[in-house]
């Protein structure tokens, strides 16, 4: 009995152990609960711009795409020149920029200018169209790379003049016509001063001052009127998207396992990827919206989607927080739907999505999961 | 008799090595109470310490300094210093099913802990712990209606009571007592379903079923004359208002409109010499559940019915070897589970419903301490339960009850 006794409490403490497929469950005609999808119209889309013309990040934009104008601003913080103790013979000054190959689609060749600024502008306020334009220094196509604008040996001593000047204003880069788009990477702008001395005449020497201050500035997109049947997401205009949709409060006891919009692409078709992410919208907004800066957008956003690439005909999938969707079933006032943004849209194609003046509307797609059957 | 003892002794000996070996090779696939506890009231336990489950469960006219009942009040008149009992039961269970393969569960439970003392004026005093019913239960199973999924489900709670009791012998051959009996305890589920889709949250419910803790009467009565007993026993009914509430991620429903009425019911048993030191005992025991009893489409009710048969040989008053010192028990019962579950297949009991019925065999002895003021009692209860072509899974288990009684004399 003892021996008995201790195999059966060894038993006790082992711990596998349920029963598999226990059809003694049969509960009522509901079975142990179901699950299934709904999809509920978006009442409200739209489209808007970001509330800043200035577009700051890894890539400088320069040229002309239909409505769509940008340039590139330039700064020196110092200067480096050549030492005046010696005898100095310039053999030429340049302004040089790197190009972004990832904004290489809109080349076409267009004649790209270097222009002084008329006006001392600032990294933080600067708007399209931001400081009046100086003179002319020089102008180059974009096909060379580095991409170089060669300013001539004599302007030495207007050099000299603008480092003399605490209050230079810097440097444009634009395109003055024609269509195209090129990318230039930030933080590569600089002027290259190369020279010999007169004791050493075959030994050129380069001095580079650095424009560490550097941003683009464009074109304002045109507000969307809220009734367009297509919605334009990301591109150069970096447009924005905007859905909102009920979420209806479930039957008693139920519980929702998932919502996620769903939109229908239109195109165009593209071998790019991109990031797109979403932001919960705060504040009450119409289809008539023009900017994101009233939209009250969170800082962290909601999700992130990598590696999306568009194909006509496909859908995009943009999951809502469970929390989410479950406190806007609750409290349909705190429901303002969502905003989704393209990471460095310009890289790629402006998507367009259909919107829900479309055929093939968006929809919130939510899961809900009837109760389990009770006991009694 | 001595040579009857010693064959049911050299039995023992030799089947127990057999049923541990066999044990420790059983594979351990479940943790459960009975898979029926799925449904319904959930397992019925026997509240009785391993001295009376080796009987069978035939308590009613048990008496005594130290052998008494937890069935029936009555029984503790005679008890005589403070007393505490309590019990352990691990036991193991053979899942046979329709259409899945069977599976092993282990699990060890606490049916009952009681403390009795004398009191002044002749009364003795108690108090204990009981389960009524075991509603524990695990399920892991896919389910493919609507989006595919894993469902597990841990039941756990049932029906535990407290017992108040006051007994007193009334006269040499008469003992009286009363149980007030506040029933407790709550069912409880946790539902989590795993979707087999990614985007797919897991749904978390939780079923709670519970009741006022209210409290009812129980009376015993015994008749004794040498070895003779009959005892008796009668329960009132108590109707309990339930509640149920059902939780899952932002959303509580709790509905009030329905009452679980624990029925009234009686135990009837006796206690007759065979011989000098063999002794026969016998109950039969019935609460009567019904329809009305709890109404729901999940489950209906019918009496809860047991018969209860045992034999004790006790040792010789010479004995001097270890194994001749020892008590020799056995006993068989048959209990009818009050629920009758939906049959398998249906999905609530419009289809049809089935009940359980439960056969055991047991043996069992008991060493005594030497100053006879306590005990270690082992029974091994071996039966079987359940329809399977009816409820789509049957069962077979094993039980090894085992009970401690201390006492202490200072309480004289």
């Amino acid at each position: 009995m003892l021996a008995l006794a201790a195999a059966l409490l060894g038993g006790c403490s082992e711990r596998a152990s349920r029963i598999t497929g226990n059809e003694r469950l049969l509960r009522g005609d509901q079975g142990l609960g179901t699950t299934i999808q709904s999809d509920t119209l978006v009442d409200r889309d739209t489209y808007v711009a970001p509330a800043s013309t200035a577009v700051r990040g890894p890539t400088l934009l320069v040229g002309i795409q239909g409505t769509y104008e940008s340039k590139a601003l330039f700064r020196p913080s110092t200067w480096t020149l050549p030492d005046t103790l010696v005898t100095t013979v310039i053999d030429t000054i340049r302004f040089r920029v790197d190009f972004d190959p990832r904004v290489d689609r809109y080349l076409t060749g267009n004649r790209v200018l270097a222009l002084q600024t008329a006006a001392a502008w600032d990294t933080t306020n600067v708007q399209w169209p931001g400081p009046a334009s100086g003179p002319l220094l020089g102008t180059s196509p974009d096909a060379q790379a580095p991409f170089t604008i060669e300013l001539g040996a004599s302007t030495i001593g207007q050099v000299r003049a603008w480092a003399a000047d605490p209050t230079f204003p810097g440097f444009v880069l634009s395109i003055d016509s024609g269509t195209g788009v090129r990318g230039f990477l930030a933080g590569t702008g600089r002027i290259e001063i190369v020279y010999h001395t007169t004791l050493a005449p075959t030994t050129l020497v380069t001095k580079v001052t650095r424009l560490p201050t550097d941003l683009s500035i464009q074109t304002p997109a045109a507000p969307a009127t809220g009734s367009e049947s297509t919605l334009l997401l990301g591109g150069l205009f970096q447009s924005e998207a905007l859905f909102r949709a009920p979420v209806a409060p479930p039957p008693a006891g139920f519980s929702i396992n998932a919502a996620r919009f769903v939109a229908h692409l239109l195109g165009p078709a593209s071998p790019d990827t991109v990031e797109i992410k979403a932001y919960r919208i705060r504040n009450a907004w119409t289809e008539g919206v023009s900017v994101d800066s009233t939209l009250g957008l969170d800082a962290t956003p909601l999700e992130t989607l990598t590696g999306v690439r568009v194909v006509a005909g496909d859908s995009i999938t943009i999951p809502i927080p469970i929390s989410l969707a479950r406190e806007w079933s609750a409290d349909s006032t705190s429901n303002q739907g969502i905003l989704i943004r393209v990471t460095n849209s310009f890289y790629a194609s402006e998507i367009e999505i259909d919107s829900r003046e479309s055929v093939a509307p968006p929809v919130l797609r939510v899961n809900t999961t009837s109760p389990p059957p009770g006991r009694f | 008799m001595s040579a009857l003892r010693k064959t049911w002794m050299a039995r023992l000996g030799a089947v127990a090595p057999f049923i541990a070996a066999a044990l420790i090779a059983l594979p351990a696939s479940a943790l459960a109470s009975s898979a029926y506890s799925a449904g319904g009231l959930g397992e019925p336990s026997l509240e009785e310490p391993a001295r009376l489950r080796a009987l069978g469960g035939a308590g009613a006219a048990e008496h005594g300094p130290r052998a008494f009942s937890l069935v029936n009040p009555a029984s503790a008149a005679e008890v005589d210093h403070l007393i505490l009992e309590g019990t352990v039961m691990p036991s193991m269970r053979r899942v046979s099913a329709l259409s899945f393969p069977g599976e092993t569960a282990r699990e060890t439970v606490v049916p009952s802990l009681r403390a009795l003392v004398r009191v002044p004026g002749r009364f003795t005093l108690g108090g204990a712990y009981l389960v009524g019913t075991n509603g524990r239960f695990g399920i892991d199973r896919p389910e493919s209606s609507g989006a595919p999924s894993t469902l597990r489900i841990d039941g756990a709670g049932g029906i535990d009571l407290i017992r108040i009791t006051l007994a007193r012998r009334v006269s040499p051959s008469v003992n009286l007592g009363v149980d007030y009996e506040v029933i407790v305890g709550s069912f409880r589920e946790d539902w989590a379903r795993d979707f087999v889709d990614p985007a797919l949250i897991t749904t978390r419910d939780t079923l709670e079923t519970t009741w006022e803790r209210q409290g009812r009467w129980r009376f015993g009565a015994q008749m004794h004359h040498g070895t003779w007993a009959i005892g008796g026993v009668y329960e009132l009914a108590r109707r309990l208002p339930l509640a149920t509430t059902q939780r899952t991620a932002g959303t509580f429903v709790r509905q009030e409109h329905k009452n679980l009425t624990i029925p009234s019911g009686f135990a009837v048993g006796a206690m007759a010499p065979i011989t000098e030191r063999l002794r026969a005992v016998g109950q039969y025991r019935r609460a009567d559940w019904s329809r009305e009893s709890l109404l729901s489409d999940r489950v209906d009710f019918r009496a809860e019915q047991r018969w209860s048969f045992g034999l004790e040989l006790l040792p010789a008053a010479d004995a001097t070897r270890f194994l001749t010192r020892l008590p020799v028990r056995v006993g068989a019962s048959v209990l009818t589970w009050p629920d009758l579950l939906v049959r398998a297949g249906a999905t609530d009991i419009s289809g049809g419903t089935a009940g359980v019925k439960e056969v055991a065999f047991s043996l069992g002895t008991g060493l005594r301490s030497q100053d006879r003021g306590g005990a270690v009692d082992l029974s091994l209860e071996a039966g079987s339960r359940g329809d399977k072509d009816a409820l789509g899974v049957s069962e077979k288990f094993l039980r090894l009850a085992i009970s401690l009684q201390v006492s202490d004399d200072t309480w004289k």
